[in-house]
């Protein structure tokens, strides 16, 4: 791992310590590789809204110095990304490749931009028609509702006179 | 005449149970057989009877007609005929295609809801207003109405009963879902029949035979037997009920091989069993990664493999192939469903093997549990519902079983998926596994996958992928090695104090399967907002 500095967590990381890993990178990680380690190693344990956190920290501080690079930006989208925040890291990601000056590099993200823009599309999709399914179960759910209530009702309600005893006939219409 | 009214409720009331088995089996290729799924049916069915029976009891009241009472059971018929046939359409139209696994559960819970609203909710109202109908046709005086109206309930329910284990047993069997409903309806309608003869309206008799002898022979055909094509992605190639569930074969190519894949009921996006169009291997997909831990066994001796939830084989047809010919092995394998393994050796390579035996209609919790033979390694695949573990599959008392079931020095390994390492439902697995195997639990993550490798051993501290000798492996199990022996892509898991071990008498598993996709699905689709 190239951004691997602080010598313990990288041990900790060859031998399957991860968590004594990230607790110990937790408290140490100071400087910008080490920091770059630690996010790293909570995108693997799978701590994606941690690591983003590590990683906005980080651009913010660098941010105010001035514009962002675009490998920040990308490293940044793709942290969103794994995060589960989409509009996040579309925003970054077109903002990288905007920004990025080598070919290849953006070619590369370009390649990234459309498929989240591909997986946006389609969850939107899924998003209108769930809103739709919300919206029918409700009112299917609502006339339930109303019928289990009238059963309550009509069922409960009682009818004049008596049965009358044995051998009363029962009048057909 | 008192027969014929005893008659009705029995059928009437078979014909209730008919549906509320059958709905579950029309709505599984759709929304799967989850608890939900269940409980959306039955609910849906008892409140139906319920709208029924004060509708019928207030139509009672104002007529005592048979043949008004032939008419409410033959539009009942047809509606139960003809609902199997349009859960297929309706649940399409409720899904969006293609929907992926990790957006699907409101479209599972409440798209199942809706569908068995649209397909079965009038059809058993219907027959709930037979009911009380029957008992003011059958009575004549006061005096008898508390004894007729008990042996007609009497009647309904021995009619649930037989409705109820015919279906499952024997219809659903034989007829599939679609016939099982269209001979319900017939049987309904031949009944509607007989309602009309007692009130003297012979043509309406004539129609409602004719119907049902229609019907009973739409049951019988081939159409009616055929499996629909469910919710799954990919090509279809071919679609089955069988005894447990439904299956089909779809062509995917977007898998990092071209392959054909066994589904299970709903499907979507996910898969059991993959048949690469060449070779066995998968090209990274996790049964690669259990290969490599069955190559990575010390070869002093036969490998002994047990193949917990084999599907239809995808890991038997790898490790006989990889590991058979470097090496002498055989593998029992264990998979529920007769139908699957039958699917497999027809549309999946899976072919017989003297190396191989295959063990069906056996859950794999009560094979570990009287199984006599130690295994050096054992795989622990048994998924249901696309991703649902089964609880009972996942829990520390069979894990022990498990592990009493290791040869000395043997290894078991367990499929976990999950969103992230992190993901509640792994962090339970490997807690399950830590309590059970205190030596050392290896966490492994595949790469560019949702799937964890997490093995131990019975005897001693399971080995990190780093610490394998690859040199002698096919070259793309040694990339994939080399991928999971990064640091920090495999790590040995934490005792966590927070977690508790996941035991039979818990209903956590389930909940927190529920919860993360629910999660997971919200958190998606917030993130566009």
């Amino acid at each position: 791992m190239s951004v691997a500095r602080d010598e313990f967590a990288t041990r900790a990381l060859e031998e399957g310590r991860l968590d004594e890993a990230i607790r110990h990178l937790a408290e140490s990680a100071r400087g910008a590789d080490d920091r770059r380690q630690f996010f790293h190693v909570l995108t693997l344990r799978g701590r994606y809204d941690d690591a983003a956190a590590v990683l906005r920290q980080d651009l913010e501080a660098a941010a105010s110095a001035g514009p962002l690079r675009a490998d920040d930006l990308r490293e940044r989208g793709n942290a969103a990304w794994r995060a589960d925040r989409l509009s996040d890291a579309l925003d970054d990601l077109r903002e990288a490749l905007r920004v990025e000056v080598d070919l290849s590099k953006a070619k590369g993200i370009e390649g990234d931009v459309a498929v989240l823009e591909d997986q946006i599309r389609s969850m939107k999709l899924v998003e209108s028609q769930l809103r739709d399914v919300n919206v029918a179960s409700t009112v299917v759910g609502g006339l339930l509702i109303v019928a289990v209530l009238w059963i309550g009702i009509a069922t409960r309600r009682r009818r004049p006179g008596h049965a009358g005893p044995a051998g009363t006939p029962i009048s057909t219409v | 005449m008192f027969l014929l009214y005893w008659l009705i409720a029995f059928l009437s009331g078979a014909g209730v149970l008919v549906v509320e088995v059958a709905a579950t089996r029309a709505l599984n290729p759709f929304f799967g057989q989850s608890t939900f799924v269940w409980t959306n049916v039955i609910g849906l069915i008892l409140l139906g009877l319920s709208v029924g029976n004060v509708v019928g009891g207030r139509l009672a009241d104002r007529t005592r007609s048979p043949a008004l009472l032939g008419v409410l059971l033959a539009v009942a018929s047809v509606l139960v005929g003809v609902s199997g046939w349009i859960t297929g359409p309706v649940a399409r139209w409720i899904l969006p295609a293609d929907l992926p696994l990790e957006s699907a559960y409101g479209f599972l819970v409440k798209g199942s809801f809706l569908a068995a609203f649209a397909c079965f909710f009038l059809p058993v109202a219907l027959l709930g207003a037979v009911f009380p109908f029957l008992v003011r046709c059958a009575s004549r005086e006061i005096g008898e109405v508390g004894s007729r109206s008990g042996s007609l309930a009497a009647a309904s329910t021995l009619g649930s009963i037989v409705g109820t284990f015919l279906t499952a047993h024997l219809l659903l069997w034989t007829l599939g879902t679609r016939g099982t409903l269209l001979a319900a309806g017939a049987a309904l309608m031949l009944a509607a029949g007989l309602l009309f003869v007692a009130g003297r309206r012979r043509s309406n008799a004539w129609a409602a035979v004719v119907l049902a002898v229609a019907g009973g022979a739409a049951a019988a055909s081939p159409a009616a037997r055929a499996a629909v094509s469910g919710a799954a992605m990919g090509r279809l190639i071919e679609a089955r009920e069988t005894r447990y569930q439904h299956v089909e074969v779809r062509a995917r190519d977007d898998l990092p091989v071209a392959a054909d894949v066994l589904t299970i009921d709903e499907g979507l996006d996910s898969f059991q069993s993959v048949t690469p169009a060449e070779g066995t291997l998968t090209g990274g997909l996790y049964y690669d990664a259990f290969t490599m831990l069955a190559l990575a066994r010390p070869a002093e001796r036969p490998l002994e493999v047990l193949v917990l939830g084999m599907g239809a084989g995808t890991h038997v047809r790898q490790l006989l192939d990889v590991v058979g010919s470097r090496r002498a092995l055989s593998i029992v394998a264990v998979e529920l469903d007769p139908g699957v393994v039958a699917i497999a050796k027809e549309r999946l390579r899976l072919a017989d093997d003297p190396r191989l035996a295959v063990v069906t209609d056996v859950d794999a919790r009560p094979f570990v549990a009287h199984a006599r033979k130690r295994f050096d390694f054992i795989i622990v695949d048994c998924y249901a519902q696309q991703s649902f573990l089964p609880p009972h599959v996942a829990s520390v008392e069979f894990f022990e079983a498990v592990r009493d079931r290791l040869a000395d020095g043997g290894e078991v390994a367990f499929n976990a998926f999950g969103y992230g390492a992190s993901d509640p439902v792994v962090e339970q697995i490997v807690q399950v596994l830590v309590h059970c195997f205190p030596n050392g639990v290896v966490v492994a993550a595949v790469p560019r996958s949702a799937s964890f490798v997490v093995y131990a051993d019975r005897d001693g501290r399971a080995q990190l992928p780093s610490h394998w000798s690859t040199a002698s492996w096919p070259e793309p199990l040694q990339r994939l090695a080399r991928s999971m022996a990064k640091p920090g892509t495999a790590w040995y898991a934490e005792r966590d104090p927070r977690i508790d071990p996941v035991r039979d008498d818990d209903g956590r598993l389930e909940r927190v399967q529920w919860k993360r996709l629910s999660e997971h699905a919200d958190r998606l689709l917030g993130s566009l907002r």
